[in-house]
């Protein structure tokens, strides 16, 4: 389990489904950071989007910024 | 399906007319949920104040009816009012009084709500609603209607309601009297506190008690003998200083249901000493008295002291200062919540002074509200009884003593103590427990007005 408090903007997150996300903001609740889709496979054209990322969502820090 | 009582005919309870008011109203539970459904879902309610959230992102839950409302002012500045209830499972998605956020996180399953109100965060979205789920259909349920007027905020859940200063009426005149500066200036007030405590009384007592029920006088006469107002020190006893101690009082019933007290001063409209056990409020006041005096002219000597707007919210207009809104929670027990008022740009002084003498004189440990409660209450359950609620309250206090015959006050004056105000309140009330339309409301249908016209 990530501790989403530790997660600062850029660094860079496996989601589930494959998705590819980096942080752009940490309101520091715990519970949701702002992330920049960088890859979505089953949806390619969301590539770009700004989304709050659920601690849930995450399946592993990939690297820090 | 809308809600209704075990009563055929609402509106055989209340008769204006003759000036009998069923003792149910007060008490039945049936009736109760009915005033919530077709009063409190329609009316224009007083919600919060602009200084109670003068960044972008504070926030103060308030109520409409029952239900906890959060006031918001999102990150662009502009106000809202949202039902806190999430829309997946209906938790409460903010449990604080006030503060500061950039969202609301429901604490049940995480939906997360951005301070305008948008479903902004779901969680698993992408992989448990495959990035279909409905945001926008699924924000939370903002009021239909939102009025900021003079600092104060209102809000319907009535998306057919008519404008709030159309809703208002006539009464909007002396509303101004309490929400504008002390010297003449619109507006200007900020909320330096607020009181919220529960009483076991139906809410309606506390409504009408602040419509221009002067009658009630004799209940407070231990704190007058005490003295608890701002001059008491001085050897000038009573609850206040007596600044309209030479003014014409008038007691006003507006067709919206509104009912004010307020009154006219002399034409030479002299100051009276007020604040004497201060030196720095006496200087200050008599400074915004001549102030008000040569902004406002003959206008000025229009003075406010009570009223309510329809059907919940009260204010006082000079001693003390300040808005309550009367929040039901069942036919026997209501939360009241006292916003007390001060000019925003006043001394640090004056300001210190009056939130101590409003506490003094208002709110749960206030003497003279506790005089107010002890009515309300002892009424509220000695009405609850089988006998008791055979016999009707008696509203028959000075009938047909008024007149529409006058030119700046509007509604149906009198000059007399009278229970007009609350007969024209609860013949509004009335036509909102009926469903009528908003025609009917304000008071315009023709067909509602006094019979006896």
């Amino acid at each position: 389990m990530i501790d989403l408090m530790t997660l600062k903007p850029g660094d860079r997150l496996l989601l589930q489904k494959g998705i590819v996300a980096e942080v752009t903001e940490n309101m520091g609740d715990g519970q949701w950071v702002e992330a920049k889709l960088i890859e979505v496979p089953d949806s390619p054209g969301d590539a770009g989007a700004v989304e709050l990322c659920h601690a849930q969502d995450i399946v592993k820090l990939l690297n820090r910024s | 399906m809308a809600v209704k009582s075990r009563f055929d005919d609402v509106a055989k309870l209340v008769d204006t007319e003759q000036g009998f008011i069923s003792r149910e109203i007060f008490v039945d539970p049936d009736l109760y949920r009915e005033e919530l459904d077709k009063v409190f879902t329609r009316a224009w309610l007083f919600i919060g104040h602009e200084s109670l959230i003068p960044n972008p992102g504070d926030f103060y839950t308030t109520r409409m009816g029952e239900e906890s409302v959060i006031l918001c002012r999102d990150k662009a500045g502009i106000v809202h009012a949202f039902l806190n209830s999430c829309r997946h499972r209906g938790m409460k998605v903010c449990r604080y009084e006030q503060g500061n956020t950039s969202i609301f996180t429901c604490p049940y399953h995480s939906w997360t709500y951005t301070t305008d109100g948008k479903l902004q965060g779901v969680p698993q979205y992408r992989s448990l609603y495959d990035g279909n789920l409905d945001r926008d259909a699924n924000s939370l349920v903002s009021v239909a209607k939102l009025a900021i007027y003079k600092g104060t905020v209102w809000a319907t859940w009535d998306r057919n309601a008519p404008e709030f200063l159309t809703y208002l009426g006539d009464a909007k005149i002396h509303l101004d009297q309490a929400l504008d500066c002390r010297d003449g200036r619109e507006g200007g007030s900020e909320v330096i506190g607020v009181h919220k405590w529960v009483f076991p009384s139906n809410w309606k007592f506390a409504a009408e008690n602040f419509l221009g029920d002067t009658y009630h006088n004799p209940s407070h006469r231990s704190v007058d003998l005490i003295g608890i107002g701002p001059s008491a020190a001085s050897g000038k006893k009573g609850r206040r200083d007596n600044e309209l101690e030479h003014a014409q009082h008038v007691w006003i019933s507006f067709p919206e249901g509104h009912g004010v007290h307020s009154a006219i001063q002399p034409e030479n409209n002299e100051y009276v000493d007020s604040f004497l056990d201060q030196p720095v409020l006496e200087k200050y006041f008599r400074h915004c008295y001549e102030e008000r005096k040569r902004r406002l002219g003959e206008q000025a000597r229009l003075m406010p002291f009570v009223g309510t707007i329809f059907p919940n919210t009260s204010y006082h207009g000079r001693q003390p200062r300040g808005l309550c809104a009367w929040h039901p929670h069942s036919p026997t027990s209501t939360e009241g919540w006292r916003f007390f008022l001060v000019d925003a740009d006043a001394p640090k002084e004056v300001k210190d002074y009056l939130r101590r003498y409003y506490m003094r004189y208002s709110g749960p440990a206030g003497m003279t509200e506790q005089d107010d409660m002890e009515n309300w209450l002892y009424a509220t359950s000695a009405s609850v009884g089988t006998v008791a609620r055979r016999y009707p309250f008696n509203y028959q206090q000075s009938l047909g003593a008024w007149t529409r015959e006058h030119a700046t006050l509007g509604g149906t004056v009198s000059v007399q103590v009278t229970e007009e105000i609350a007969r024209g309140y609860y013949r509004r009330w009335k036509s909102y427990m009926g469903g009528g339309g908003w025609d009917e409301l304000l008071g315009k249908d023709g067909v509602t007005q006094r019979a006896a016209e």
